[in-house]
């Protein structure tokens, strides 16, 4: 199916996609900068089960939702607006690309979790209002544990798979 | 108007690839203009799927294929684009979840408005007479629309329909999670709505007392015969799944073939039986002998008290006890506190005053996982809280947390299969069940945890009348054994036939707590907490025999009245 | 007094704000914007417990810039100060500092359309700046299935719970793990319920309005004198400042 936001089947999941990042982009561990959250869950789920586009709309629009009702971190919501949206946009595309196989699933996950950790180290790093290089540096260690955590979206994929199998019909 | 032609709808099976299963065949039926038509029909048998039919939005936003002709004045609704019916065919779904979607009430009536690009300056009339038609207040223009009880978001879902104009409304299981007094409320609504416009409206419900009150024509979707309302009751004698004034006087019937007793409704039922004289022993029946010893004690409340938000409490200083092995039935209008106070048995809510004992020990020090040993505990909307790959795998889910050995899991396991009749599904995915299915399955996944206590909260909302038999009989079953059980519910039937005590809540306060008949005589109290009587009941009271009450199961209730015909 | 003014101006003012907070460099000129920002919160009817709230929300993010960069940059500019073998020197110091401004100005910038707005009203305005009504419509779809699709996610961690699950040992990691059943549950109800949402956005006309007709609202939002007053007058006052940064 085209992905077209004027079809009512592909708004409501977009939506409601949309709506699952951002509900699990709640804090769970507060830190220095940021919180650690299940968002990066419901992104993988969202890019390697409706493909690139869905991926990118509901991990970039679903964080910076996030961020902007976080009270405080609200500023930041560009930033993850790009890195979450391209890491969707990515993932998306790779596991497309690989057909679905396990490795593409291995692949995706690993380049989704670099492009997390890399671009918020860029954006902080580039743009003075984000916290600057010491925020930069401060806050890799936190985003690498925060992608390791997000990397069990591959186990709820396969799980969600396995569980409710219409999932495969459904598509984009 | 409305023709239907030949209609027939095949799903994909969700379990095997290339292969489709049959839900309905060959329907042809024909509503006029200003008509209107009950759809009844068992669990699974597609109510839902032939109401999204008839607007045109099933196959083609769900799954599935269909053959034969839909036309809704003159259009063929499966070949007009998706959504070109809004202003012609109005839909309200069971399920809110995906039809309230807006902050106010306002916005939510204005959404469709916009769509069809009405201008702002017609708007406000527009929602306000929708608001109207459906029986809401204007003052709730402003309110949130979570701050509406069930039965309004009901109505206000049907507000939102109405304001587009339709000439057709379609409504599916309106009533489904109602208390008794908002499905009488909205009885009221499509009464008024059918006398003041000239609406074509579809209704599917198995409430056979709103749909003799409101339809023309019903039509049994089992097995696709129309009977005008008139004359449904000869239609519904061999159906196990509809109303209880039903389920009674077809036992008269079946018994009494030369006794012909064409009611249905309760009032009917109970009109009808007026006449009849009554020659059975008026006396009650005398009480079984308590138990000489002091029963061991389940559960122990005292001065419990909670709010959630600091100024209204949502419990307020409840005591009871409840003896080792008694079913209790829990009462009250949506919003009573009946919920938060279950949720303090298994240590979901901690109390803020008072104390809650469960078998004897303080549950403020116990875990969540300690309780659960102790009570299963089955949450509102069970059927949504499936996660495994197959429904064995959902079933060992509990027991296994609670380390079970080997053996003793795989006994509970197989007996809870066959207890619910899913050993054929149990190597498939249950998030892919039907819903009363899913249900079951969520219902046996709590009863292999073969806890001393069990408290269900509506566990029997959307399940048909042959469903609900199963779920009465495992409880029973489970009660027998010396179980002790709490259930919450808005089934009066249901709770009149099971439960030995019943607990009646209203706003936070525990207002009635006697055995049933003494608690369904209680009318002040009743209609305050918006609880309706059973059907025995009303029966009894109507022919001033307390006989009757002493057994308010439709078997006792029938056998009397066989009693009475003679 | 920020409430009167429509969304647009309101994000229009933080706007300005923010970019001041990129483009400035010199301390007191970002403290002066910190001020600023505060005193357009507090004029504009925004409460304190607002404000409040958000600095302790910054304090520890600030704290971490303030003690980090100087570490980082311990090689340039003149030692201030000298501890085992960490050195502190005044561009250090400073650098830390105007990170920390900037960051505190955004943060109060851009509460000013966010706290004086719901955001229902927010997405409104930022249609009117060329959001396309699909994307305005699915954003607010967002909102609010995001409340309950978070409600449904506690509730299954109860249910889970209830049926002995324990969620609250071990490390971060074995607690994703542990979350694993609950996640499948409430995904699996999300798409449930965008079925169901696909049905009911299509009962009530969406997607009809392709052509046929223009989409209309109940509440339109409308530029009023006040608002202009308030552009033209914060659009001068940042290109003075820009002027002055620059030279």
């Amino acid at each position: 199916m085209k992905f077209d936001l004027n079809n009512p089947r592909i708004l409501a999941l977009t939506g409601v996609m949309t709506a699952l990042v951002f509900a699990l982009t709640r804090p769970i561990v507060p830190t220095p900068i940021g919180y650690t959250h299940l968002g990066d869950v419901a992104i993988y789920f969202t890019a390697l089960a409706f493909g690139p586009w869905a991926g990118m709309i509901a991990g970039g629009v679903g964080t910076a939702l996030a961020d902007l009702l976080s009270g405080g971190y609200a500023h930041f919501a560009p930033l993850s607006l790009l890195v979450h949206g391209l890491q969707g946009l990515v993932v998306g595309l790779i596991y497309r690309q690989m057909k679905g196989s396990g490795v593409g699933l291995f692949i995706s996950l690993l380049v989704g979790g670099v492009i997390v950790v890399g671009g918020y180290f860029l954006g902080e790093m580039l743009v003075p209002i984000w916290g600057g290089p010491s925020g930069a540096v401060g806050e890799v260690w936190f985003n690498v544990v925060q992608v390791l955590v997000g990397s069990v979206g591959g186990l709820v994929y396969l799980g969600v798979l396995r569980a409710y199998p219409r999932l495969s019909q459904m598509g984009e | 108007m409305i023709t239907v032609q030949r209609l027939s709808y095949e799903h994909p099976s969700p379990f095997t690839k290339d292969t489709w299963d049959t839900l309905f065949h060959d329907l042809s039926f024909m509503v006029k203009s200003g008509e209107c038509l009950g759809i009844v029909g068992p669990n699974g048998s597609g109510k839902t799927t032939l109401c999204l039919t008839l607007a045109g939005l099933a196959p083609r936003l769900t799954s599935g294929r269909i053959q034969g002709q839909i036309r809704v004045f003159d259009r063929d609704v499966q070949v007009e684009p998706v959504g070109w019916a809004a202003d012609i065919i109005g839909l309200v779904m069971q399920d809110l979840t995906g039809q309230l979607f807006n902050e106010t009430v306002e916005d939510e009536i204005a959404w469709g408005l916009g769509n069809l690009g009405l201008p702002a300056a017609a708007m406000p009339d527009r929602i306000r007479n929708a608001l109207a038609a459906a029986g809401l207040p204007d003052g709730l223009l402003k309110r949130p629309v979570t701050d509406l009880s069930g039965g309004e978001q009901k109505r206000l879902a049907i507000a939102a329909a109405l304001a587009l104009q339709p000439r057709v409304l379609i409504l599916d299981t309106p009533t489904g999670g109602l208390s008794p007094l908002a499905r009488r409320i909205l009885q009221e609504s499509l009464i008024r709505l059918r006398r003041e416009t000239n609406l074509t409206i579809v209704l599917a419900d198995n409430d056979l007392d709103l749909l003799t009150a409101v339809a023309d024509q019903v039509l049994f979707l089992d097995d696709g015969i129309i009977v005008d309302s008139a004359s449904v009751y000869d239609a519904v004698v061999a159906k196990p799944y509809i109303s209880s004034a039903a389920s009674v006087f077809s036992m008269v019937v079946n018994a009494r073939s030369d006794y012909s007793l064409t009611c249905l409704t309760t009032e009917e039922a109970i009109r009808q039986t007026a006449s009849i004289p009554i020659v059975g022993d008026c006396q009650p029946p005398v009480a079984a002998p308590s138990p000489v010893e002091a029963p061991q004690v389940a559960i122990e409340v005292a001065h419990l008290t909670y709010s959630y938000d600091g100024v209204n409490r949502a419990l307020e200083a409840v005591d009871l006890s409840i003896p080792v092995g008694q079913f209790v039935a829990i009462l009250g209008d949506n919003g009573a506190g009946k919920t938060t106070f279950a949720k303090h048995l298994i240590g979901l809510l901690r109390p803020q005053e008072g104390v809650v004992r469960v078998m004897g020990k303080d549950a403020a020090r116990l875990s969540i996982g300690q309780l659960a040993a102790q009570v299963g505990y089955v949450f509102q909307n069970s059927e949504d809280q499936i996660f495994s790959a197959t429904l064995r795998e959902e079933i060992v889910f509990g027991p296994g947390n609670l380390g079970f050995s080997p053996d003793r899991l795989n006994h509970a396991v197989a007996r809870s299969l066959e207890r619910f009749g899913l050993e054929a599904l149990a190597d498939l995915p249950p998030a892919a069940f039907s819903f009363s299915n899913r249900r079951l399955a969520a219902l046996s996944s709590i009863a292999a945890m073969e806890t001393p206590i069990l408290a269900l909260d509506e566990p029997t909302v959307g399940l048909d009348r042959e469903k609900q038999a199963l779920v009465g009989a495992w409880l029973s079953e489970w009660h027998k054994n010396g179980g002790t059980i709490l259930l919450i519910t808005h089934e009066m039937d249901f709770a009149a036939r099971y439960a030995e005590r019943v607990l009646v809540f209203d706003r936070g306060r525990l207002i009635v707590d006697a055995c049933p008949e003494a608690a369904f005589s209680n009318a002040s109290a009743l209609i305050s907490a918006g609880v309706e009587k059973p059907f025995s009941l009303a029966l009894a009271e109507a022919l001033e025999c307390a006989a009757l009450a002493g057994d308010l199961t439709p078997e006792g209730t029938a056998c009397f009245l066989l009693g009475g015909l003679k | 007094m920020l409430y009167r003014l429509d969304p647009r101006t309101r994000l229009w003012l933080m706007a300005l704000i923010v970019t001041l907070c990129v483009v400035g460099k010199e301390i007191w000129f970002l403290a002066s914007l910190v001020a600023a920002a505060h005193l357009i919160l507090i004029v504009g009817g925004v409460s304190f417990r607002v404000i409040f709230r958000t600095w302790r929300t910054l304090t520890i993010l600030l704290l971490f810039i303030l003690i980090l960069q100087p570490l980082l940059l311990q090689n340039i500019g003149e030692v201030v100060f000298r501890f085992w073998r960490i050195h502190m020197t005044d561009v250090g110091l400073l650098t830390g500092l105007r990170y920390a401004l900037r960051l505190t100005g955004a943060a109060f910038g851009v509460l000013i359309p966010l706290s004086t707005t719901p955001i229902q009203k927010l997405i409104r305005g930022l249609q009117k700046l060329g959001l396309p009504y699909n994307w305005a419509v699915m954003i607010g779809l967002a909102v609010h299935y995001a409340g309950t699709i978070g409600a449904l996610h506690t509730t299954l961690r109860e249910a889970q719970q209830a049926r002995g699950w324990d969620l609250s040992t071990g490390g971060m990691i074995k607690q994703a793990r542990a979350a694993v059943p609950t996640l499948i549950a409430v995904i699996i109800a999300s798409l449930r319920m965008s079925d169901s949402l696909a049905i009911g956005l299509a009962s009530r006309g969406y997607g009809l309005g392709r052509g046929r007709h223009t989409r209309t609202t109940l509440h339109d939002i409308s530029l009023c004198p006040s608002d202009y007053i308030v552009l033209i007058l914060s659009t001068l006052a940042a290109g003075f400042c820009l002027i002055l940064v620059i030279r």
